[in-house]
């Protein structure tokens, strides 16, 4: 017991000493909240300035994440592939047979170990579903002139999988995307994006550029920018009505999001 | 067209191919890992190209999207990217010995993944090396990261695992450590840009929280680097995982966080906004203590991945001296030594995978008398044993001599010496090594009669090898090449 | 201090689950200063529309704020992707029993 409590007494010491400096620094940083701070002066005036007239996005954050800094948000897909790579790289599916999952109350494990889905969750779950898709899509029309843009639409739609795949189990899910389809939806974000990328090459302007950005004559590129802008899905946020391959490519963005997180949750119930 | 238009398809051609990989990979293993080498080959193609024109012309810039550097994400090719090359060149090594080596190891639905895995880890590595933006390095941290811990992860089930797991925790607390930091750096400056945070930096700002924004970034880069005291996380997680995996974690990911420290050192000595010698000094300690304990715990350990994992640690310590002693002939030798490592450290470890897989034994005492059985094998383990002692004629003589002089430049002799210490410590384990592959009788019948590597996984092998020797005779040239850059980044250096 | 909060569970709490609410509670911490950094008082959100006026938000913190809860999300369902797998083979996830397995 002593070593036990003097381990915990050495730790509150280290997290202690670690956190006073990090506390002044805080203390330290120049005043926020302020027009003239460091922070705003820099590069964030280019941004909220011009930002509107220059990728002609209403969401200046859109218009950051999409435009200015697309590059990151590439990588940032390619976080979220990685993700999904690991899922599919786990190794699994032998765990059925020796009947491992006993995991006490493990609501993550329900579908896979053949645990009862209490009927109301699942009347519940069915019922709302429809509505929950509604919203999501209601949001996403929305969201560029909201605050936080589309993002949250795209969560609630991956969140909306993720139930289902619990509730109703994997087979009736996967009816509803196709098995076959799944390693390009899992891949189209990515793909989407280093195909925009090319496009704004090939069309005069440099990587993820927006032809019609530097003096070059706006064109058919645009359209595959707009694209790229939308197929995020979470994120729309140019002005103007949806194309319908926007759409198709906002539901790809979601699945692949929410092939993540099936393949999360699913990794432990064996299934392949 | 100019060179510039090619770096961002130095990053996005290997992503590409890792999803290409996956969707097509479906079709069978031999698919994946034959389109993974074509894209590999590709990509160090165009690798080439940027490598020539900085030699010639000196750094180039990319502005993406077409917005001009503070506001836009740049990548810029300076002489320390150059590195993507070997890089690359490496990876082109390891897939083909991946081929067979995978057989019976992971089972084939999974052998797609692992493929993708390492491209997208492979293509995230180059972004790190020619990104100049303090955000876009910490996303590109964290493809290479979460890609490493997945490889991990892929060799098994329950201690890969556990291992990958551990690996995983304390790489996302580094990385949000530097998250912090880049917060900080924004938030004094109001940009992520490299270069215009070192002008902004320079031009005055308050050094406490500048300070520790930048001891923040260290702190998250040498955890990445596993150095001494942070090394906890890197012995299990490259000896669980699959020896390409070992490879390419020891040889080429524990160096990202070098490459960021490098960044880290261009950013303080261009502002000047800092006192760095206090730093360099417990750098330099740091760094000492590292070698000779590295090499001590690689001297103790009789699993041979397990060794080289300890001597990975103990190399990163020569490295990281070799830039803190900030003497031109030490830092040259260190990012040199970066390249070096890499290429020593991706040939034992294909040799060793290439031990485990024909016997199936990776104890020392096991192994012993394997030479015999497999010639190429070993001789490639003792081409790559000499390189990374040291020994005159091998690839990781150049460096260490460097580093060796740059301490007495700095008058610091006695990490000189330190350096020697650790070199003999080294010298000492794997001469035992050798010893027992070529001089013990055998234990095993499997050993005795193990059949030597498919051609696939030996000529990638010998190539290194041969590499290895090779650079011991171009010795100057990484080091010509680093040498403008270092001495660029390095503040007036006095007599 | 959300960030020490956060490195305390990760350090001291021995069940793997808690370990990364630890680190989620620690990414939250570094989140919200980076997105308090943009904060102008009484501005308005970095949208243009009729409805809103100068000054605006900085729009830069809030984008690097949402690429790094991304991040987040991925680290922490790899996380708990391999938490599950160590449960399944070890029956256990806390890290002293752990470490009597192997």
């Amino acid at each position: 017991m002593r070593s036990v409590s003097f381990r915990s007494f050495a730790l509150i010491v280290v997290v202690v000493l670690i956190s006073v400096p990090l506390v002044v620094t805080v203390a330290s940083l120049p005043a926020h909240g302020t027009s003239d701070a460091p922070a705003h002066e820099a590069v964030a005036s280019r941004y909220v300035e011009h930002g509107a007239e220059e990728t002609g996005m209403t969401n200046l954050v859109t218009a950051v994440l999409l435009d200015y800094r697309g590059f990151d948000t590439f990588v940032e897909v390619v976080v979220m592939f990685a993700a999904l790579m690991a899922m599919l790289a786990l190794p699994r599916g032998d765990l059925d047979q020796d009947g491992t999952p006993e995991t006490g109350g493990d609501a993550l494990t329900a579908e896979g170990s053949g645990v009862e889905v209490s009927p109301v969750v699942f009347y519940v779950v069915r019922t709302l579903a429809p509505f929950i898709a509604l919203f999501a899509i209601a949001m996403l029309y929305r969201g560029h002139v909201s605050p936080g843009g589309g993002f949250q639409s795209a969560a609630v739609l991956a969140a909306l999988f993720v139930v289902l795949t619990l509730v109703l189990g994997r087979a009736r899910t996967e009816r509803l995307l196709g098995a076959r389809a799944q390693p390009w939806l899992e891949g189209a974000a990515p793909l989407a994006f280093a195909l925009v990328g090319g496009a704004g090459m090939l069309l005069g302007g440099a990587f993820l550029s927006r032809p019609g950005h530097g003096g070059r004559s706006p064109g058919a590129g645009d359209d595959g920018v707009r694209a790229g802008g939308r197929h995020r899905g979470r994120r729309r946020g140019d002005p103007g009505p949806p194309v319908p391959d926007g759409g198709a490519l906002t539901c790809c963005s979601s699945a692949s999001t929410w092939t993540t997180w099936r393949s999360a949750c699913c990794s432990p119930s064996g299934c392949t | 067209m100019t060179w510039g238009d090619a770096l961002p398809w130095l990053v996005a051609l290997p992503w590409t191919g890792a999803v290409a990989t996956l969707a097509l990979g479906a079709r069978g293993p031999r698919v994946a890992g034959g389109l993974a080498w074509i894209v590999l080959i590709a990509t160090t193609a165009l690798a080439v190209g940027p490598v020539l024109e900085v030699a010639r012309h000196g750094p180039f810039s990319y502005a993406l999207g077409g917005w001009p550097a503070p506001y836009g994400v740049e990548l810029r090719f300076d002489h320390f990217s150059a590195w993507v090359l070997p890089l690359a060149l490496l990876f082109v090594l390891i897939v083909p010995f991946s081929w067979r080596y995978l057989e019976g190891t992971i089972p084939h639905e999974r052998q797609a993944p692992f493929y993708a895995l390492l491209l997208l880890n492979a293509g995230a590595m180059i972004g790190f090396t020619i990104s100049a933006d303090l955000f876009n390095l910490f996303v590109f941290m964290e493809v290479v990261s979460l890609s490493s811990y997945a490889l991990v992860a892929i060799a098994g089930r329950g201690l890969a695992a556990w291992a990958a797991l551990k690996y995983l925790l304390i790489g996302a607390v580094a990385s949000m450590l530097m998250l912090l930091g880049v917060t900080f750096v924004f938030v004094l400056t109001g940009s992520v840009n490299l270069a215009d945070v070192t002008a902004r930096l320079a031009a005055g700002v308050d050094p406490v929280p500048a300070a520790t924004a930048i001891a923040l970034l260290a702190t998250s880069f040498l955890v990445k680097a596993a150095l001494f005291p942070l090394h906890v996380w890197l012995p299990d997680a490259h000896a669980i995982a699959p020896s390409p995996v070992s490879a390419v974690l020891s040889g080429m990911v524990v160096k990202i966080g070098i490459v960021g420290l490098i960044r880290l050192y261009q950013l303080a000595y261009g502002s000047a906004a800092f006192e760095m010698a206090g730093v360099n000094m417990l750098l330099v300690w740091v760094g000492a203590i590292a070698i000779v304990m590295g090499a001590f715990l690689a001297m103790v350990q009789n699993d041979i991945k397990l060794m080289l994992a300890y001597s990975t640690i103990s190399n990163v310590g020569y490295i990281v001296m070799g830039l803190a002693l900030a003497s031109p002939y030490a830092a040259i030798g260190g990012v040199a030594h970066v390249f070096n490592h890499a290429l020593i450290k991706v040939t034992l470890f294909l040799a060793a995978g290439a031990l485990i897989h024909a016997t199936g034994f990776r104890t020392l005492t096991d192994l012993s008398g394997v030479a015999r059985a497999m010639p190429y094998t070993a001789a490639t383990m003792a081409i790559g044993a000499i390189s990374i002692v040291g020994l005159p004629p091998t690839a990781g003589f150049v460096c260490k001599w460097y580093i060796a002089l740059g301490a007495f430049q700095a008058r610091q002799a006695g990490f000189g010496f330190a350096l020697v210490f650790g070199a003999l410590l080294i010298f000492v384990y794997y001469v035992r090594m050798l010893n027992a592959l070529y001089f013990k009788p055998a234990l095993h019948d499997a050993v005795r009669n193990a059949t030597e590597v498919p051609w696939s996984m030996r000529a990638p092998m010998l190539l290194a090898a041969l590499a290895c020797l090779v650079m011991g005779v171009l010795g100057g040239v990484p080091l010509s090449f680093v040498e403008p850059a270092v001495l660029d980044m390095l503040p007036a250096w006095g007599p | 201090m959300l960030f020490s909060v956060g490195l305390y569970m990760i350090i001291a709490k021995s069940n793997l689950i808690k370990k990364v609410l630890g680190l989620n509670v620690m990414q939250t911490a570094v989140f919200a200063l980076l997105v308090t950094s943009g904060m102008i008082d009484g501005a308005d959100p970095p949208i243009r529309t009729a409805a809103t006026s100068a000054p605006f938000a900085n729009p830069l913190p809030q984008a690097m704020v949402l690429t790094g809860i991304v991040v987040a999300v991925a680290l922490t369902a790899v996380a708990l992707a391999l938490i599950v797998q160590i449960h399944a083979d070890y029956g256990t996830i806390e890290v002293d029993e752990l470490k009597e397995a192997p």
